[in-house]
């Protein structure tokens, strides 16, 4: 409500200073109305979540612009240009009835919901895959006989790849061990991880949803537990806290648990934590035993970043030391995407996909400064024009010299005689 | 959240009242600071529409138009001040001669 009261005023500000400008009949007057309406609009795009807009708009409209338009006006002298009668009588009426034409008609247009703002073109889905198998080598990922991944190792992933929405029939071929696959559904607007795991010859595929959008608390990470070991039933993530042990309350329940209970080949909801260290544990139900602490940066630690998504895996690893099977963990760890509407997120668009509109426009700007230069620039008066203008300019001056001094200095055999030779003074090189 | 209509109504609104300053006013720098007030209600509508579908592409939209306009003002005040030295004068109602 205080959105659509804000809206109302600084709207009701800018169309205001809009018609001030218009019935100014001072330029300057019209031009501080203008920058008047600008920055309303620049409060406009506050509100619309466009706050990288907004200061533009204040730098670069509401400051550079209009100072080059106050400074021509001021320049030309242009304050009041313009005011008399116009040439032109009948244009008056025909552009306030134009005028008044076109906003009916858009305004009836939109009023009466002829636009179309309800179905917006939705994105197509994009799908990453994950090798959390342990023995299976390094896998190939084919959709619908279309080759997507290639050599994914175990604990790593692809990159996004974008699919057209519908069904596919997903197959992976592992180095080692036989090819599977199922069918999946992939919709629009979603991203998601394809993730592989269990071991060679018994691998199961979970699609999980990847959230990328920037955290909504400031200053946090999002982490997304997922279970890829299919030797225990369940398993429980702990936080341990600062002390490194898992606190228990006085009827010795433990207190920090952080989800229950997830199945194999499920994952959590994502967790918003703020960026700091972390211990995390990973208990199987049959023991009370911490099968592993996440390993992170640190070994013993896991450090989260602000504005990062994080996939962290309980997985099953085949230990080189003793060639047994071992529950390991493995974090996946990707920059949330940049925030609608902020300077990161238009600057990475800028230099991505709009590079080549980008080095036009910059093209264009020099082009625009050589132009201006050249359109303003005059020739330089002929040096025999110049000395006709300077008498011209300086008679009246010379005049009263004259009259004061008694000779007239404009003629030129009344010119100053030339400096006689100095003397008592020889020069240096004699 | 104010209604995406809403601010398309406000954009159409300053959009009438630059043509008007373009149609009305004989002031060649009013015309063009009119026209400017028209780009900016079509910046305006632009970023309204980008927060309706979520896509940030109207705000390069909007980032280019503003670098156009900086390069329209340029030239557009060089010109001004070009036919002032010829004509002084910048009323364009008395500019109705190809002539220099």
């Amino acid at each position: 409500m205080t959105e659509l009261w804000l809206f109302i005023i600084v709207g009701a500000i800018a169309v205001f200073a809009a018609v001030m400008m218009l019935l100014s009949e001072n330029a300057v007057y019209s031009a501080l109305y203008l920058i008047l309406t600008m920055g309303c609009i620049a409060f406009l795009f506050l509100l619309l979540d466009a706050p990288f807009l907004a200061m533009v708009q204040i730098t670069v409209y509401a400051g550079a612009i209009m100072v080059l338009f106050v400074f021509v006006i001021m320049l030309l002298g242009a304050e009041r240009f313009g005011a008399g009668r116009p040439r032109f009588r009948w244009l008056t009426p025909l552009g306030v009835v134009a005028a008044l034409a076109f906003l009916m008609i858009m305004g009836l247009g939109v009023l009466s919901g002829g636009i179309d703002l309800q179905t917006p073109p939705s994105d197509a889905p994009q799908l990453r895959v994950i090798n959390l198998a342990a023995d299976s080598g390094p896998i190939d990922v084919y959709a619908n006989d279309r080759l997507i991944a290639s050599g994914i190792g175990f604990n790593s992933g692809s990159d996004f790849v974008t699919l057209e929405p519908g069904d596919y029939e997903i197959s992976i071929t592992p180095a080692e061990g036989e090819t599977f696959g199922g069918s999946f559904t992939f919709d629009p607007d979603t991203v998601q991880a394809l993730v592989a795991y269990g071991s060679a010859g018994d691998i199961a595929l979970s699609v999980i949803p990847a959230d990328f959008s920037t955290p909504e608390k400031p200053r946090s990470g999002r982490v997304t537990f997922f279970n890829a070991n299919p030797d225990y039933s369940t398993v429980t993530v702990y936080d341990l806290g600062p002390n490194g042990e898992l606190d228990t309350n006085t009827q010795g329940v433990v207190t920090d648990r952080v989800i229950a209970e997830l199945a194999p080949g499920e994952a959590s909801e994502p967790i918003l934590y703020e960026e700091g260290i972390y211990r995390w544990a990973f208990v199987t139900p049959n023991s009370s035993v911490i099968q592993r602490i996440i390993s992170g940066d640190t070994g013993r630690e896991y450090r989260l970043e602000r504005e990062t998504s994080q996939l962290v895996a309980f997985a099953n690893e085949r230990s080189i030391i003793d060639d047994q099977l071992h529950p390991t963990s493995a974090a996946f760890r990707n920059e949330a995407a940049p925030a609608f509407g902020s300077p990161m997120r238009i600057g990475r668009d800028l230099f991505t996909r709009f590079l080549l509109p980008f080095e036009l426009v910059s093209l264009l700007l020099l082009v625009a400064m050589i132009g201006a230069i050249v359109l303003t620039h005059r020739e330089e008066a002929r040096v025999r024009d110049r000395a006709a203008l300077r008498r011209r300019v300086s008679r009246p001056l010379a005049s009263v010299i004259a009259s004061q001094v008694g000779r007239d200095i404009s003629k030129p055999d009344a010119e100053t005689p030339a400096l006689p030779p100095a003397e008592g003074r020889t020069p240096a090189g004699d | 959240m104010v209604q995406t209509e809403m601010y398309v109504m406000l954009a159409v609104v300053l959009f009438v009242l630059g043509t008007l300053g373009v149609l009305l006013r004989r002031n060649a720098i009013l015309v063009f600071m009119s026209v400017e007030l028209m780009l900016n209600a079509a910046n305006l509508a632009l970023v309204a529409f980008a927060r309706q579908w979520g896509n940030v592409d109207g705000h390069l939209f909007v980032f280019f138009v503003i670098t156009v306009a900086a390069a329209e003002v340029a030239i557009g005040l060089a010109l001004i001040v070009a036919i002032f030295r010829s004509k002084k004068s910048i009323n364009i109602d008395e500019l109705h001669q190809l002539k220099g």
